[in-house]
């Protein structure tokens, strides 16, 4: 194997970046040449992932080590974990990019926010491929600083307060991870990322210092992941352009902290080290307290992008809780839904978007009889429902069957009425929802405007026919639950 | 051949995506249905080999079996039958949503009836559930969505008890077919929560007393030809659910199994008892679906207690079950007919009334003497005297639905007139051919004909009389224990409400008051553009990294 070709990680992660910089060299002016960038950036980095999608299956190894300071090394690899969250994130970035594109169209400001779209996705890559805790960590803030001025895009006053909101979060969650970084580095010196960790030597004499460091550790990564308490700054981020939004929830913010969640049990701790330290079931518990309230306080919220935001803090802990289990079958239900859970969502906030600028429909009174004049759009907003609520054959069914399945193998029983719990919630918050936008009479009395652009519908469709399509061929090697099963087997060494 | 079985829930799937669309006409829709359950009875007579695909869901099996096949050719009768006399509700405004709900839960209806595996069967469930909501408000007034929530919550109760079961169920067996579940209940660790929670699941659509209420609310704000599928097959998809994953005559599950027949029999008296005190004819008919489904649970829960020969009981239970789903089908259409037709339709309705109160000749002979003749004692006695009840039920449904006076404007397609009697025909002849010569034999002995007209009798004295005696005669709400429920869950949440408005209002205001804030106010400035802060805590951050230079180095 060449070293270009080993240095793949680098490449994935250079294309974004180097569109960013075409993008604001680009500027304002030359719309085409700065969408000609865009899609080209997303579709090569797609083969790219492709590529490397092939080579780890077949046991190639991709690594990289960037000497920053002595001793502390930027390391890039791809493993299959890191490559579920890079194809999740290449795939849907296309998609958003083409739907951003339309949902912007007459916006100003269109080369800001196409830059730190595309930094935003560089960020993610870094944050998928860190092959430590301190190039995590490195990505980690830069996703912070790249999205601010996604949110903050409309620069309103309530929007400047979102972002701040935002910033105080996300900035406090990375200095509490950094802290748990150093003193880790103090314990164990710095460790690359290991499938079960390299700690486990440590946990007879260091007990009481690694159950802190873990704590710190997880507020961190928890803060992005919204887990509860630090789950304020979500709802009120939702101020952002629906992409952005789309984007935050399904993949890069939200994602990124419950993807670090799964590195820091699997690859710093493993899961055995969580398992004798106790801290497996506390996540557990944690994680299922960030379900069932994100479910409750999504009942009571009338406006569609709310009550969407606020099921993400739920739906989100899922994955957490899969990997809190300890049991190979709960972790392929919470690692597949880091995959299915972006489809359903994105799927959600594209809808969403798309109500928003088609009809200007916000609130969720606003929805009623909208499937008459968007019967597409609602269609597919119908499929995102039907996956949160853990309809089969839909993406969130194949999740929600492998938690069960995981917590009755682990003999957490009482995860199963906690999953059952959060069926029932988010079928009491989405189907009143469905119920309105097929049967109620239609509430705008605007002129007919149709579906939505294409634009908008197009990627709305795609996403929505994804999230069936991944639960319809789960069984298929390809699907993300055959990969998922592939990472499991590698990990628990099966 | 057996390709043909994906082609099933199929066909009617991508019918249902084009009729939401608006792609096809009210005359597709209909011979959409009519070409699929040509289908479904090409399947049921050829019985294909299992279809097995391995790459879908989580390994799909689909095939037809004892059960399966009969009812598959019912479905097919009575879904034809109701999409000809539902030609006008698929057009005009929102006739596109119905169209598509209608083709949904057909669709859903078909793979019920041949999916083997726990996933698949549970796909099919779930689409026939909800899309059958579409088919329950299709009036959209205040009553049909009352309905509709209220089918709604069961109809989710019901899938969180399915669920619970099928997570305990694959933890330790993966995606098991039907047929292999007598060894895997042989292996399974708590085989009796694991029944108990499909037992419960399951009874949610068959409509068990106390999971019923749904019924005699759904029924009569639905549309007549919903109704009809509704009762007549929709709700034998909880049947199926029992027979494919429960085992037979699994010693852990006896007492689940007598507590399904007692529950069932219990079911069966209670509902034509209280469908009696009910003022729409429609609502009867619901009743009387209770009581029938609560009459089938008996040989059911016989067989998975293991109280009998299982090949009997199971060829009992699809005899009757194909009685009732065309019976009970016709009678529903038939609140059609005679707004239409007038009493020669009624007159034609009779027989299937009949049928289920289990007259001589009729279907319900062979369907009712099939059951006794496979049940231990004193169950046959029980059962006899059910048909007393039955025949009450029906004595009030006949009086409601009988038509007053003249014809009503308003002309049915003649084609629906044909496949409404093709119904009825098949209602009689089809359980007679499955039950064989042994059981036709059974019914024509003189004790089970005698069995048969004693209780008719009785039931049509106790009509006559009844109709003398109660005047004046008193009406009970439908879905009797539901109102007193959902008055008491609607007041605690109401409470609850005002508790926590009252809490909230006498809790102090916090915002101003607490020091801490003030303080963190003055030194954190909060005006835009905030740079200061995002300063200092990057500042932070720089220093943290040095630290961790220093460490590391």
């Amino acid at each position: 194997m060449s070293t270009l070709y080993q240095a793949m990680p680098l490449w994935v992660l250079l294309i974004s970046l180097v569109t960013a910089v075409a993008v604001f060299i680009a500027g304002e002016k030359w719309q085409r040449l700065r969408t000609a960038f865009n899609l080209s950036g997303a579709v090569l980095k797609l083969v790219l992932v492709a590529i490397m999608l092939w080579g780890v299956d077949l046991g190639h190894t991709f690594v990289v080590h960037l000497p920053l300071l002595p001793g502390l090394n930027l390391v890039l690899q791809a493993d299959a974990l890191a490559l579920l969250f890079m194809s999740l994130s290449a795939v849907l970035w296309l998609v958003t990019t083409v739907y951003a594109i339309a949902y912007l169209e007459r916006a100003p400001d269109r080369a800001r926010f196409f830059g730190f779209f595309s930094l935003c996705v560089t960020a993610t890559m870094g944050i998928a491929m860190a092959g430590n805790l301190f190039t995590f960590f490195v990505f980690y803030e830069l996703l912070t600083l790249a999205t601010w001025p996604l949110v903050i895009h409309r620069g309103t006053d309530k929007v400047m307060v979102a972002g701040r909101t935002y910033l105080h979060y996300t900035l406090g969650g990375g200095a509490v991870f950094l802290l748990g970084i150093v003193l880790l580095y103090h314990l164990a010196g710095p460790t690359d990322f290991v499938a079960g960790g390299e700690l486990l030597h440590l946990g007879e004499d260091h007990a009481g210092a690694l159950t802190a460091i873990f704590v710190l550790l997880i507020i961190g990564v928890g803060v992005k992941a919204a887990i509860v308490p630090l789950h304020g700054w979500l709802p009120t981020a939702m101020v952002a352009p629906a992409p952005v939004s789309a984007l935050l929830h399904a993949v890069a913010v939200v994602k990124a902290g419950a993807f670090g969640i799964v590195r820091v049990v699997h690859d710093v701790y493993g899961v055995e080290l969580v398992q004798q330290l106790h801290l497996g079931t506390a996540l557990a518990v944690v994680a299922s307290i960030t379900i069932i309230y994100g479910s409750l306080r999504a009942i009571w919220q009338t406006d569609l992008k709310r009550r969407l935001a606020f099921s993400t803090v739920s739906q989100v802990s899922y994955v957490a809780l899969g990997v809190a289990m300890g049991s190979p079958l709960a972790t392929i239900g919470g690692l597949v839904h880091l995959v299915h859970q972006g489809l359903m969502k994105i799927t959600l906030f594209f809808c969403a978007g798309a109500y928003a600028e088609t009809y200007g429909i916000h609130a969720i009174r606003e929805l009623d009889g909208i499937g008459r004049r968007m019967p597409w759009t609602t269609a597919m907003f119908t499929l995102g429902a039907f996956g949160m609520i853990g309809v089969p054959p839909l993406a969130g069914f194949i999740s929600k069957w492998y938690l069960g399945l995981g917590a009755v193998d682990a003999h957490q029983y009482w995860v199963i009425p906690v999953l059952l719990g959060s069926t029932v919630l988010n079928a009491i918050y989405f189907l009143p929802l469905l119920h309105r936008a097929w049967f109620r009479p239609l509430a705008i009395t605007d002129k007919d405007r149709g579906e939505a652009h294409p634009g908008l519908l197009w990627p709305t469709v795609f996403t929505g026919l994804s999230a069936m399509g991944v639960g319809l061929l789960a069984a298929f090697a390809w699907s993300p639950l055959g990969w998922v099963e592939l990472i499991v087997v590698r990990e628990y060494g099966l | 051949m057996n390709a043909l079985l994906a082609l099933l829930p199929l066909l009617p799937g991508v019918l249902a995506i084009l009729a939401l669309a608006g792609r096809i006409a009210a005359r597709g829709v209909t011979v959409g249905v009519l070409v699929t359950a040509l289908l479904a009875i090409l399947v049921a007579a050829l019985n294909p080999g299992p279809l097995e695909l391995p790459w879908l869901l989580l390994d799909t099996t689909l095939a037809t079996d004892a059960t399966g096949a009969p009812l598959l050719v019912a479905a097919a009768l009575l879904w034809v039958a109701a999409a000809t006399s539902a030609r006008s509700l698929f057009a005009g405004d929102g006739g596109a949503l119905f169209a598509s709900c209608f083709l949904f839960t057909f669709a859903g209806n078909l793979g019920v009836l041949i999916a083997q595996d726990v996933a698949a069967f549970y796909l099919f469930f779930a689409v026939m559930t909800f899309a059958a909501y579409g088919l329950v408000i299709h009036d959209r007034t205040r009553e049909a969505v009352r309905a509709g929530r209220i089918y709604l919550v069961l109809a989710v109760a019901g899938e969180c008890l399915l669920l619970s079961g099928f997570f305990l169920l694959a933890a330790e067996a993966g995606n098991p077919v039907a047929a292999d579940m007598d060894r895997v209940y042989a292996d399974l660790e708590r085989a009796g929560l694991v029944g108990g929670l499909f037992l419960a699941g399951f009874a949610v659509k068959m409509g068990l007393i106390p999971v019923h209420v749904w019924l005699p609310l759904a029924h009569p704000t639905a549309p007549v030809p919903a109704s009809a599928v509704l009762s007549g097959i929709i709700v034998k998809g909880g049947l199926l659910g029992w027979l494919r994953f429960l085992p037979e005559a699994e010693p852990a599950l006896a007492a689940a199994g007598d507590t399904l027949a007692a529950v069932g029999l219990a079911s069966a008296f209670l509902a034509a008892l209280v469908g009696c005190f009910q003022k729409r004819a429609k609502t009867v008919l619901a009743y009387s679906t209770i009581s029938q489904m609560g009459l089938l649970a008996v040989p059911v829960g016989l067989l998975i207690a293991g109280r009998g020969e299982a090949p009997v009981l199971l060829a009992v239970i699809a005899v009757f079950a194909t009685h009732h789903a065309l019976a009970k089908g016709a009678l529903f259409l038939a609140m059609d007919h005679i707004k239409a037709g007038g009493r020669a339709m009624a007159m034609v309705m009779v027989l299937p009334a009949l049928a289920i109160a289990g007259a001589p000749v009729t279907s319900g002979l062979v369907a009712k003497a099939a059951v006794k003749s496979a049940v231990p004692d004193p169950l046959p006695l029980l059962i006899t005297f059910t048909s007393v009840t039955t025949t009450l039920l029906l004595a009030r449904f006949l009086v409601l639905a009988w038509p007053s006076g003249a014809k009503n404007a308003g002309a049915i397609a003649r084609v629906a007139i044909a496949a409404w009697l093709l119904v009825i025909a098949a209602g009689q002849l089809l359980p007679w051919t499955l039950a064989g010569p042994a059981g036709r034999a059974y019914a024509f002995q003189a004790g089970a004909l005698w069995d048969a007209v004693w209780p008719l009798a009785l039931g049509i004295g106790g009509a006559v009389l009844a109709a003398r005696m109660l005047r004046p005669w008193r009406v009970l709400p439908e879905g009797d224990i539901v109102v007193p429920v959902e008055r008491g869950v609607i007041g605690a949440y109401a409470a609850a409400v005002r508790a926590a408005t009252a809490l909230s209002a006498r809790r102090p205001a916090l915002p101003q008051d607490i020091p801490w804030r003030q303080l963190a106010g003055r030194l954190l400035p909060h005006r835009e553009p905030d740079i200061p802060w995002v300063g200092v805590q990057m500042l932070v951050l720089v220093l943290l990294l040095s630290v961790i230079y220093l460490l590391a180095g």
